[in-house]
């Protein structure tokens, strides 16, 4: 008889796998109230609280309107950069002298800035 | 969940149902996954009452996750296998190996070996005693391959170490393992195959 080669150690395993310990019934009943009072804990407690949601770029974006707003955003902080930065060369840069003081253009900045001391 | 889909839903399903709520859910999962870490409890801890202690606790951890549970990044029995090897680890260490090698009984006589589930209880003893000799994580991991039927992926994650090393523990815990029961193989019916 041709005897295929086996695992010496597998009749070891069988004999173990046979002999596996088979939970009683106790047990069961003991894991399964476990389950019962945690569900119910649960639910006395209520749903839990919502951890706050992730804070990224894209949320803020959205907060804001989405892609349209940021391309508004992004062009009206250009345009302000570009006044901040340019507005002041006018005056100095072509070398005018307007001949206006604040007051002209503020009539009432003079009486204040008596008031104000 | 209805009562005939219990059956066939994945641990997975099973347990997010019972995080939302579904008893039935949890006794199904109660069925399926108590005798399993049992097993592999009673085996390790060679001490049935701290076995069914470990596989309680480790249940309860179980139950406690469900609400959390994020699907699809890990098996519901590699995790709770996990959680049941480290609570016997923790176990082990703190009252010592309870494996009583005197205990185990030697083999019957040739006459009452005659009767084959005897015979297959002294195999089973002798394999425990066996295991009993074993390091630690050699142990772990034969018992998880050879006795709980784990994949070598699922063991790695199981012991948090890498498929080699799993490899290379089990082929390790084998040697000793024949080592250790080759003077017994003909005590316990089995020929010089």
């Amino acid at each position: 008889m041709v005897m295929t080669e086996r695992d010496p150690l597998e009749p070891f395993f069988d004999a173990a796998r046979a002999n596996r310990a088979a939970p009683e019934a106790d047990l069961m009943a003991r894991v399964l109230a476990d389950a019962e009072a945690e569900a119910e804990g649960r639910e006395r407690a209520g749903p839990a609280p919502r951890p706050p949601a992730p804070q990224g770029i894209l949320q803020m974006l959205k907060a804001v309107g989405g892609w349209p707003a940021l391309a508004g955003l992004a062009a009206t902080t250009a345009a302000g950069v570009w006044i901040g930065f340019a507005l002041p060369e006018v005056p100095t840069g072509l070398g005018l002298s307007t001949g206006y003081d604040l007051t002209d253009l503020a009539p009432g900045y003079g009486s204040l800035s008596e008031f104000g001391g | 969940m209805p009562l005939d889909a219990l059956g066939e839903a994945s641990d997975e399903a099973l347990l997010v149902a019972y995080g939302n709520g579904d008893r039935a859910a949890a006794r199904a999962l109660t069925v399926r996954l108590t005798p399993r870490i049992l097993g592999y409890a009673a085996r390790v801890l060679a001490d049935r009452a701290e076995a069914e202690d470990v596989v309680q606790e480790a249940m309860l951890r179980l139950w406690r996750i469900a609400p959390e549970w994020r699907q699809g990044e890990a098996k519901v029995t590699t995790w709770l296998y996990r959680v049941t090897v480290n609570l016997c680890t923790d176990r082990l260490r703190k009252y010592g190996r309870a494996v009583d090698l005197d205990a185990v009984p030697e083999p019957e006589d040739g006459q009452a070996a005659a009767i084959e589930g005897l015979i297959e209880q002294d195999r089973a003893a002798a394999l425990d005693a066996a295991l009993g000799l074993l390091p630690e994580r050699q142990r772990q991991a034969v018992i998880l391959r050879h006795l709980e039927g784990l994949s070598n992926p699922d063991i790695a994650q199981v012991m948090d170490i890498g498929v080699e090393a799993v490899e290379s523990l089990t082929a390790r815990g084998k040697r000793a393992l024949s080592r250790h029961l080759a003077g017994r193989r003909a005590e316990l019916g089995y020929g010089d195959d």
